[in-house]
């Protein structure tokens, strides 16, 4: 059993990918924060939230992951679940201009990439902690009971 | 785990950029009072940073880096000194365009966007550092 065969592992995996990815962008925005022409970049949340859905339905009873998986055509293929990449895709990227553009059109302001850093870390952390319960569970399950 | 390091590394380049930007305010101000050597040459020009964003082939990253250093084509202020080595056959001596108030502006500016980039670091540098702390329970 892999960490990504249990459903809410493989989804807080992705969180964690999309918050690190946008962090990287975040980065990229604030080092271009005076270069000229310039227009501040994002992740498209709502294709993630869509992409969290899919996931939350496509889950059957089973607790498969439904990211991308490999086509099996005979017998011996490999099914993809032993190897990785199940859980990683790349977020679209998308020009996300803040509030105010200057007049050499960069569009970056660095209060606004300050707060949206802030939250990017917040909600990887959150991921990162309950992605930490979740194992704490799983180990608490695997302990021999008379102790 | 790469995005931490990609991260960083952009926002090393963008702490280069203002390094090196500082560098030029720094020139500026050191040479706002320069004038030229002989009677009515040019006095010291202000010079202007030119960043410019950048692919790095090698990591595929869009880095930013002071590709240029332009000259700031304003006029130089004339004054009247005859006894200046510098002045010319009316007595006036043409100083640098440079001006403090903007310079110390532009220092300000350079050294916000130095601190948010150094922000960004120790953002990245955290959100790695607890991940790995999963290792140790």
């Amino acid at each position: 059993m892999r960490p990504d065969d249990v459903s809410v592992l493989a989804m807080l995996r992705q969180s964690m990918s999309f918050n690190a990815e946008r962090q990287r962008l975040v980065s990229e925005n604030v080092a271009h924060a005076n270069t000229p022409g310039y227009t501040a970049k994002d992740l498209d949340v709502a294709d993630f939230q869509s992409a969290l859905q899919r996931q939350l339905r496509g889950q059957g009873v089973t607790g498969g992951t439904s990211g991308v998986r490999l086509q099996t055509a005979e017998a011996g293929h490999m099914t993809g679940s032993g190897g990785g990449g199940s859980a990683s895709r790349s977020w679209s990227t998308q020009d996300a201009p803040d509030s105010e553009t200057t007049i050499n059109g960069n569009s970056v302001v660095l209060e606004e990439q300050m707060v949206r850093a802030q939250e990017v870390r917040m909600q990887y952390e959150t991921a990162l902690t309950l992605y930490q319960k979740n194992l704490g569970l799983i180990r608490t399950a695997i302990r021999p009971v008379a102790r | 785990m790469s995005d931490a390091h990609d991260s960083m590394s952009i926002s090393a380049a963008g702490l280069r950029a203002q390094a090196a930007r500082m560098r030029i305010i720094s020139e500026n101000i050191a040479n706002a009072e320069s004038t030229a050597r002989e009677p009515g040459g040019d006095p010291y020009r202000r010079q202007i940073p030119v960043f410019e964003a950048e692919l790095d082939r090698a990591t595929g990253l869009n880095m930013v880096r002071m590709t240029d250093v332009a000259p700031d084509e304003s006029e130089f202020t004339l004054e009247y000194d005859p006894g200046h080595p510098a002045a010319n056959a009316e007595g006036y001596v043409s100083t640098s365009n440079v001006q403090m108030l903007v310079e110390m502006m532009d220092m300000r500016e350079a050294m916000r966007t130095y601190e948010a980039n150094l922000n960004m670091i120790e953002n990245s540098r955290r959100m790695q550092q607890t991940t790995l702390d999963l290792l140790r329970r």
